[in-house]
């Protein structure tokens, strides 16, 4: 059964077109991390924008503040996988957390991997107690690796 | 490669003391921090290092203390001076590490489930009773001067030839330390050496440029973390299972007690031995084995000899391409000094009303991604296994991922599953599974504790002014 995670990164004022600059440099590098990491179901980032009522940015983007969220859904305990998902990942999020606010406190963070944690944590909408927002429905119990492992590559090529 | 200072860190770190009993005595700090440290710094001098002997002594000591312990010893720990899982401790931790329904601290011995009985353990070795009476009677009765109250004891003594209860040899395979003296019984792996810092705050981890630390400082170089765990063994369970199995897949039952564990019951890999425990792999060459991954010419790739589910597969998969990299497997590992508690079993699966297990420590730098890792992703789930399709190009004989379900029949909470992959009948076929439930938990968690072991210069420093 996966685990949702919901970041939500404030951005640092006036930095939003150089964050979606860097994102958009690095989305191959997160891609074939992520699939190398194997345990990611879905990722997807989406820009906030608190200044207007449907939260939806628009140019020039010189407006906000703006905040970034990354949603997942991912296999295993948050805090189990945190060294290897330093070690593929973490030279992206280094790239994207100069621009957040109290991102740079915890780069790099392959040497801050405490604070690292701890920062994700804090940020992670999914943990929060006060209002219900842990809850994930999922279609299916299997971790990718066994969906993976369903679909033979002759199979898998046409879906 | 400069030599580490093993008059400084606690022997049971490095070294299988080879001894026929055991002791682990629970005590209690009851009395004032000034009393605690006065007791600690009594028991300095007695302490076993990992300096090698000149001749074997009748006994040796070690000492782990947990959080609760290092306060009622007068630390004022601030926050994140210690590593989480240790500051929660074991109860604290017990959902990450399945310590749950029947595992669950409630049911723990000796009260071990209240995380503030357990301050320190002071584990003898020794070779005989005899000699374990004399020394548990030296240290009790200096307890009510100090304040210390003993709330636990147990003791192990060792089976023949390394044997644990379910009938199997133990301790073959340790992780290769860098700096650390040879084992006498050296059986090396094809596994990277591990990083001293992996076992020893300090020092290099296998993280670049990462130690690991605690505060204050004294504490770090040479010290270590232990998971102590008292482990019930279910001795007729495991028998019917055997029988029950047999019936049931039509293969031989101890050939079933190899694909539970991954060795034949005499230690001979089931990688190296696919077909019998005869003749018995040479003892130097227990550890010489891959599982393999995509490359030609691999192992064991898809659990054929020895299925990806077994014990010693799953927690420590080697060169097995599991999540999250392809060497994930190198980096988890876990030094186990344990030994059995509790008289042989020799049943055929009829219950005898024996407690008998595994008692001891597993011992690493970093709790949270060494033996915490090693139970929560590896031991109680089945989707760590990266999905191959093998060989690769195909005609396919099938997928790791799909030769391993639900959790270790040893050590999985709840009933484990035996998965048994066979070859394909013909060639250009598919590998095919037969699956066995385990009708119980054959191994419950009766107590557990996370410590702090100490070096020599971090016991000193928290006996402060009495050491």
């Amino acid at each position: 059964m996966a685990n949702p995670l919901t970041l939500i990164l404030p951005i640092e004022d006036g930095q939003l077109p150089a964050l979606m600059q860097a994102l958009a440099g690095q989305q191959q590098n997160i891609g074939q991390a992520l699939i190398d990491l194997g345990i990611v179901h879905y990722a997807r980032s989406v820009i906030i924008d608190s200044s207007v009522r449907n939260l939806q940015p628009s140019p020039p983007f010189t407006g906000g503040p703006y905040s970034i969220a990354i949603i997942t859904e991912y296999d295993g305990d948050f805090n189990s996988y945190i060294q290897e998902f330093v070690d593929k990942i973490g030279d992206a999020f280094n790239i994207v957390l100069k621009y957040v606010v109290g991102g740079s406190a915890v780069l790099p963070v392959q040497q801050n991997l405490a604070a690292f944690q701890a920062f994700l944590a804090a940020n992670d909408m999914s943990q929060q107690k006060n209002v219900p927002n842990g809850e994930l429905f999922s279609a299916y119990p299997q971790t990718v690796q066994k969906i993976l492992g369903a679909f033979p590559p002759s199979l898998a090529a046409a879906g | 490669m400069s030599e580490l200072p093993l008059a400084d860190i606690q022997g049971l770190i490095l070294r299988g003391y080879r001894y026929d009993v055991a002791r682990h005595a629970i005590v209690h700090c009851g009395g004032t921090a000034a009393q605690a440290q006065a007791f600690l710094a009594e028991l300095i001098p007695f302490v076993t290092t990992a300096q090698p002997w000149t001749m074997k002594p009748a006994s040796t000591l070690n000492i782990g203390i947990t959080y609760a312990g290092l306060v009622a010893l007068g630390l004022k720990p601030q926050p994140n001076d210690f590593p989480t899982s240790f500051v929660n401790g074991a109860v604290g931790q017990a959902a990450v590490v399945y310590d749950t329904g029947a595992n669950a601290p409630a049911n723990w011995a000796g009260n071990l489930g209240d995380p503030d009985t357990a301050h320190l353990i002071l584990t003898f070795y020794a070779v005989d009773a005899e000699v374990l009476d004399v020394a548990l009677a030296f240290w009790t009765a200096k307890f009510p001067a100090y304040g210390i109250e003993l709330a636990y004891t147990i003791q192990a003594n060792a089976l023949p030839n390394d044997g644990v209860h379910f009938g199997f040899r133990d301790s073959i395979a340790q992780p290769t330390i860098a700096g650390a003296p040879v084992r006498k019984h050296d059986r090396p792996d094809d596994q990277p050496v591990a990083p001293t810092g992996e076992f020893l705050m300090g020092y290099p981890s296998q993280m670049p440029g990462i130690t690991y630390s605690v505060r204050p400082s004294q504490l770090t170089l040479n010290s270590s973390f232990g998971a102590f765990r008292i482990l019930e063994q279910d001795s007729a369970g495991f028998e019917t299972f055997l029988r029950t199995a047999a019936t049931a897949t039509k293969l031989d039952p101890e050939l079933i007690a190899a694909k539970v564990c991954g060795r034949w019951r005499n230690g001979s890999p089931l990688v190296l031995a696919p077909e019998s425990p005869t003749p018995p792999v040479l003892d130097d060459q227990l550890n010489s084995f891959t599982y393999g991954s995509a490359n030609a010419g691999a192992a064991d790739p898809l659990g054929i000899r020895c299925p990806v589910g077994s014990h010693i597969r799953r927690s420590n998969p080697r060169d097995q391409n599991v999540v999250t990299s392809p060497t994930s497997g190198h980096l988890h590992r876990i030094v186990r000094h344990a030994m059995p508690y509790g008289p042989p079993y020799t049943g055929s699966g009829e219950d005898d009303g024996v407690e008998r297990g595994l008692v001891g420590y597993f011992i690493n730098a970093d709790l949270s991604n060494q033996f915490e890792f090693v139970m929560n992703s590896w031991i109680n789930t089945d989707g760590f296994v990266k999905s191959v399709w093998l060989p690769t190009g195909g005609p396919y004989e099938g997928n790791p991922t799909n030769n391993i379900d639900g959790s270790d029949v040893f050590l999985g909470e709840g009933p484990g599953t035996l998965t048994v992959t066979q070859a394909p009948q013909k060639p250009g076929g598919m590998a095919t599974n037969t699956q066995f439930s385990a009708a119980k938990q054959l191994i419950t968690t009766k107590g557990g504790a996370y410590c702090l072991l100490p070096s020599i210069t971090a016991l000193k420093y928290l006996a402060g002014g009495a050491a």
